[in-house]
């Protein structure tokens, strides 16, 4: 992945969850995967377009997605239920949205699609081909992963 | 979240979201994320606002914006939607009625659009994460200018 | 509406119910699909000879590693090749007694027998319906896909088994050498190949340097470091003077920790690691592109650490060949090294001369030179590992430099293939000083004390 894309994912993953969970966020090291399925059982995915194709994908397991969505929500919530994923989906899009301004500031034209969440039960996601930048996140509600994979429209 | 049963009775001052006649502005929520539209609502509904009606797209807050038409004192407008996105609707409402007042939702990074609103009408924007303050104000900003 | 979309309209009108009616029934294409690591194939049928279960393969030495071993299909013995190696996929152990799904192709004048997970079924389809490969559905090498389709709810993606199998000489010597070790062990049972195995193995001892094999042990282990035919004319050559060096220090030959890898591989790195280039350098490189066309190079410098490589190669090409396009891709797995290259500075001291008064250089806020936006356009910087294929376009030039050495032989082998799938008919491949290639489709040529490969595929 193209060095200078790396560090606005990395710091837009942090300032979001840091300001909208308010607990300690940890990043663990970076590194590079060849074949990007996810795997820990709720996935958002936002798309990138623009001078690029690719896109984001945020990765994490159900009970770490419910502990975040309660927090967000500012109640506990029991089950990973339609307002909890829109609640997930919600923080990949900032997430992204951030990142993506970070990078228009950088020069570079990206945009973001609309953004899809999945399941377990629903886990559909073909993937690109394209290597993988993984970032793991880790905090008391358990790990997410973000891996980001763009390929520049030559 | 805090509502207003959390703040001690001390300092009882009204509801930012009564009128001067004691009656609550009433509010459209127009945006495709379940989670965006409870958050706007809990804020507002804590300050004594009614939320008239929540829609789901551009197309469905037009429509009812124009069903609760005059009863409706202000829209907030999310821009990403599908089916008709937020400056879409926002021209339209305000071609049919020029006094509407919208507010923007946008994520980071929709400068062009928020800039593009603005221009076609809206009065005002909130850049997502939200926050009760930054909500509050900018809702109260709008309502209160004439 | 515009006139674009009233043409459409009536050309869907014109077609009669009963055309429509025959365009769904058509189906000119079957294929057999079958699945692999929860993948949905399918391979034309035209190439699918039969359908058949084994365990017990013979093994055959010095076969690609995917290769699992040949066959003896009622008295003809076939290759059998293992799927999931080939496509580089996660391999499942198979328990004992369990029996392989075999697919039996008939590719071009061979037979080959290849391993699946689960072999499904045959289903018929209009070939219209086919559509073509988009890296958005695979994640195996695109050119080996012939299509995608989506049948009976399913999306399924179609092999191109000729592309994927079709090296008829490969296919022939791995059947010469499997009906020979097929014979050995059928006529007394295994032993006779593991004998004949020793015999040779000991008289190989014999004749290297007993220090040599550890040493090549030991530099796989402590520095990731592979000997094998492209470097091992170094490792020979500087193995004596480091005996002499150890011994006259009363220091053990043999390496013995990380330290002393690295102490023996220090003159294997080639001029100017880490550096700009020099006046010699940039002269020989030079000399290796009199054959090229002038007016465009597209360059892949993997290994580039913090880019001093990468940046050498693009102003030695820009003041060479001012009107060329040049465009210069640069990656390498260290992620601090590599974040560095974009803003890298030098010292005046570090800078040759032809550098600095390129024109393309200018002071930087803080001390140091940087290169001039107009030269830092010209290259692109990745944290990527070149083990994972990437979407580099044909490219002119190769520069990786060091690079194979640090890789086992399977992934060597793949590199190496890598190369010259990327590289244009007659484009060049730069190795590090110390490295060789010795494969078929690669060119030396000689130039200013440097040598490069030129790709000689069809």
């Amino acid at each position: 992945m193209r060095v200078e894309y790396i560090n606005p994912f990395v710091e837009a993953a942090f300032s979001v969850l840091k300001e909208v969970l308010r607990i300690e966020i940890k990043r663990g090291e970076l590194y590079l995967k060849s074949v990007s399925q996810p795997v820990l059982g709720v996935t958002a995915i936002v798309g990138l377009a623009g001078d690029v194709e690719g896109r984001v994908l945020f990765d994490m397991g159900e009970a770490t997605a419910i502990k975040i969505a309660s927090a967000m929500n500012g109640e506990l919530m029991k089950k990973f239920d339609d307002l909890a994923k829109a609640t997930i989906t919600e923080l990949a899009n900032m997430i992204t949205a951030q990142a993506v301004t970070k990078l228009h500031e950088l020069g570079f034209e990206f945009d973001l699609t609309p953004p899809a969440i999945f399941t377990g039960d629903n886990m559909e996601v073909t993937d690109t081909g394209i290597e993988a930048l993984i970032v793991p996140i880790e905090m008391e509600f358990g790990k997410i992963e973000i891996n980001v994979a763009i390929r520049e429209k030559n | 979240m805090k509502t207003k049963q959390d703040f001690p009775n001390i300092n009882q001052r009204p509801p930012d979201g009564r009128k001067e006649s004691g009656k609550p502005y009433r509010v459209l929520i127009v945006d495709d994320s379940m989670f965006v539209t409870k958050q706007i609502e809990q804020i507002l509904t804590s300050e004594g606002f009614d939320v008239a009606a929540t829609a789901e797209n551009g197309q469905d807050g037009l429509e009812k914006y124009k069903e609760l038409y005059p009863n409706v004192d202000l829209v907030t407008m999310d821009i990403t939607m599908p089916v008709m996105d937020g400056v879409t609707s926002l021209e339209k409402i305000i071609e049919f009625d020029k006094e509407a007042k919208i507010i923007m939702i946008s994520a980071l990074g929709k400068q062009d659009l928020v800039k593009k609103s603005l221009l076609l009408g809206a009065k005002n924007y909130i850049v997502k994460p939200l926050d009760r303050k930054k909500v509050l104000e900018r809702v109260l900003m709008t309502l209160k200018k004439q | 509406m515009s006139s674009i979309y009233s043409d459409y309209d009536t050309m869907e009108s014109e077609e009669s119910e009963a055309e429509r009616e025959e365009k769904q029934a058509k189906i000119d294409f079957k294929m057999v699909t079958f699945s692999l690591a929860d993948r949905a194939y399918g391979l034309d049928i035209m190439c699918v000879k039969e359908i058949s279960k084994a365990d017990r393969f013979t093994m055959v030495p010095n076969t690609p590693f995917y290769v699992e071993g040949v066959y003896n299909l009622r008295g003809e013995i076939i290759p059998i090749i293992n799927m999931r190696r080939m496509f580089h996929l996660e391999e499942v152990e198979r328990k004992k007694g369990e029996l392989a799904n075999i697919l039996i192709l008939r590719i071009e004048e061979s037979i080959i027998g290849v391993i699946v997970d689960r072999i499904e079924n045959v289903i018929g389809l209009d070939s219209s319906t086919i559509q073509p490969r988009h890296p958005l559905f695979t994640d195996i090498n695109m050119k080996y896909i012939h299509g995608i389709v989506e049948t009976g709810d399913k999306l399924y993606v179609i092999l191109d088994a000729d592309r994927i199998f079709g090296d008829e000489q490969g296919l022939a010597e791995i059947r010469q050498s499997g009906q020979q070790e097929h014979a050995d062990k059928e006529t007394t049972g295994g032993k006779a190949t593991e004998k004949k195995e020793a015999a040779v193995g000991k008289k190989k001892a014999d004749n290297i340097d007993q220090d040599f094999l550890f040493i090549k042990d030991t530099l796989a282990t402590f520095a990731q470091f592979y000997v094998d035919e492209t470097n091992q004319a170094w490792v020979e050559h500087r193995l004596p003077e480091w005996k002499s060096m150890r011994k006259a220090g009363k220091e053990n030959v043999q390496l013995m920790n990380p330290e002393d890898a690295l102490l023996f591989l220090k003159p294997f790195y080639s001029a100017c690691t880490g550096r700009l280039w020099d006046e010699a350098q940039r002269d020989g490189f030079l000399s290796l592109l009199s054959s090229m066309k002038r007016n465009s190079f597209k360059v892949w410098n993997p290994g580039t650490g913090k880019g001093s490589e990468a940046f050498s190669i693009a102003a030695i090409l820009r003041v060479a060949y001012p009107d060329a396009r040049i465009k210069v891709w640069a990656c390498d797995m260290d992620l601090l090294a590599i974040s560095a290259a974009p803003s890298m500075s030098w010292n005046k001291a570090d800078i040759p001369q032809y550098m600095s008064s390129s024109g393309f250089m200018a002071e930087a806020t803080g001390g140091g030179y940087q290169f001039v936006p107009a030269l830092k356009d010209l290259l692109y910087f990745e944290y990527h590992d070149v083990r994972h294929g990437s979407a580099l376009p044909d490219l002119d030039i190769i520069v990786a430099r060091d690079i194979i050495s640090f890789y086992d032989a399977a992934e060597k082998a793949r590199l190496l293939e890598y190369f010259s799938d990327r590289l244009s008919a007659g484009g060049l491949l730069v190795l590090g000083d110390n490295e060789t290639v010795h494969a078929r489709g690669w060119r030396r040529i000689e130039g200013k004390k440097i040598a490069g490969y030129l790709n000689e595929k069809s």
